[in-house]
């Protein structure tokens, strides 16, 4: 009988404190001998980076060991890489060339753009729809429905850009690394910008951004940090440990990687429960 | 015999070619710029990609830590200071020390002559000098140290403090209107919207209303 109060109890106990949100900790940090990381997506197991100091693209493992050098680029950025069963692409935009590089297995090819590109920053690709952050035009080109809209102008206000970095197209809206703002931009599909997220929060070149379902990721360059925001534009966390000029982050399941610029490393953040007493 | 010959000329030829071409690839003039701003990647790339328009250009280096900018050119195209001091500018940056030295050994500066300021009778000031950044640590620095009367100026990007000595002929007032020229929001002085707004990106400071 005392067993059983003493089980129940601990069941009791067990439901008064259940988990009711998550937060990113610091797991490790991995050297990459002689890259300097700007550009990182993932693919299965290992990553692929975009190495702007050395004109390169590399592939890494989980060690950080070069696995595959898939080819020379001029000042390459931030990548798009789209892998289902009949494909895998890369796109590298080549900041040194004005162009987009499409790598097909062996193959590479560029992306045909209508309107000149200053300085390419960024790519995302989703479905038939393009994105690219165009760094020196303070614009973002987008492409959907067969044509191109160039998005934004020079300028600090909503829906104006300086010097844009990153740029990721989500179902219903694009996000935008604006990062001489220091903030990121969200716009409509139809072109109108709706949210500027990081205002007040003193970042310093926001060079990098990732979105999922429920977060948003900026990379605050200078300050060394990564501001982690609700899809509502909240601030939720900041994360420090380990990170020093940050390029790009992403979400691979439960487990966030971070591209270190400067030092040459990716570092990896695990999601955590919070537990909370009621 | 006769294709000897032949073939001894095409030699010779191609020998004089290599030689002639090798000569022209060590006329080159070297340019030494440190610039202030180029915390990121995206900016050093930046420089870079301006600079491309001058063709013939080689041996490009940059330290995105420091602000050291290099690269060689040919010669024969005389390359000016003030053409590459525009061509920074026009890449958003702010050149500060730039050396050319030209392929006879002769060499090229921008440094202006500093201000003979009597060491003797020296006093130190402070003010509060709002900015952001390396680039606008440079920029406030330079204004000010070409002040009459000021032997130097170290502005701090943390505290936004700016010491300065000087010999007393410079009052702080005609001090804050100087980096108000350049940009830079003092106390007392604010700096026109059309200065602030030209400022490059990174130098963007929050602005105390």
């Amino acid at each position: 009988m005392k067993l059983i109060y003493v089980l129940l109890s601990v069941v009791l106990l067990g439901c008064s404190q259940q988990p009711v949100e998550t937060e990113w900790t610091y797991e490790k940090s991995i050297s990459l001998d002689g890259i300097n990381p700007i550009g990182l997506v993932s693919d299965d197991d290992q990553y692929i980076l975009s190495d702007g100091d050395h004109n390169r693209v590399v592939k890494v493992d989980y060690t950080g060991e070069i696995t595959q050098t898939i080819g020379e680029f001029e000042r390459p950025m931030h990548l798009d890489y789209i892998k289902d069963k009949s494909t895998q692409r890369l796109f590298i935009p080549e900041y040194g060339k004005d162009s987009i590089a499409v790598i097909e297995g062996t193959n590479k090819s560029y992306l045909s753009i209508t309107d000149s590109l200053d300085a390419p920053a960024s790519i995302s690709m989703f479905k038939d729809e393009i994105a690219i952050a165009d760094f020196y035009n303070h614009r973002v080109l987008y492409f959907s429905n067969g044509t191109w809209q160039s998005l934004g102008s020079e300028g600090k206000k909503l829906g104006q850009f300086y010097y844009p970095t990153d740029v990721q197209i989500m179902k219903n809206h694009l996000y935008i690394a604006d990062a001489y703002n220091d903030r990121a931009q969200v716009w409509t599909k139809n072109g109108e910008p709706v949210m500027e997220i990081g205002m007040n929060d003193n970042l310093k070149a926001a060079t990098g951004i990732h979105v999922t379902a429920t977060e948003l990721f900026l990379t605050d360059f200078e300050n060394d940090r990564i501001l982690i925001y609700d899809r509502m534009g909240d601030l939720k966390q900041i994360i420090e440990k380990g990170i020093d000029k940050p390029t790009d982050v992403i979400q691979n399941d439960d487990e966030l990687i971070i591209a270190n610029y400067r030092k040459g490393e990716l570092v990896f953040y695990k999601k955590t429960a919070i537990k909370r007493k009621q | 015999m006769k294709n000897s010959i032949y073939i001894l000329s095409i030699l010779i030829g191609l020998f004089a070619f290599a030689k002639a071409e090798s000569q022209n690839n060590q006329e080159r003039d070297t340019f030494e710029i440190q610039v202030d701003g180029l915390g990121c990647p995206f900016c050093a790339y930046g420089l870079e990609k301006k600079f491309k328009e001058f063709k013939g250009i080689k041996d490009v280096a940059i330290d995105i830590e420091t602000g050291d900018f290099s690269f060689t050119y040919p010669a024969e195209k005389s390359l000016s200071m003030q053409a590459v001091i525009k061509q920074v500018e026009k890449a958003g940056y702010t050149p500060n020390l730039a050396t050319i030295t030209r392929a006879n050994g002769d060499v090229e500066t921008n440094a202006s002559n500093h201000n003979e300021v009597a060491s003797t009778s020296l006093q130190e000031s402070t003010l509060w000098v709002n900015g952001k950044c390396g680039m606008c640590k440079a920029r406030i620095e330079k204004a000010v140290s070409n002040l009459p009367g000021v032997a130097s100026a170290t502005w701090d990007v943390d505290s936004k403090q700016l010491t300065y000595s000087h010999d007393g002929s410079t009052t702080v007032n005609q001090v804050e209107q100087k980096v108000a020229q350049v940009g830079h929001d003092t106390k007392n002085t604010k700096a026109s919207d059309q200065v602030y707004d030209q400022l490059p990106g990174c130098c963007h400071y929050k602005r105390v209303q």
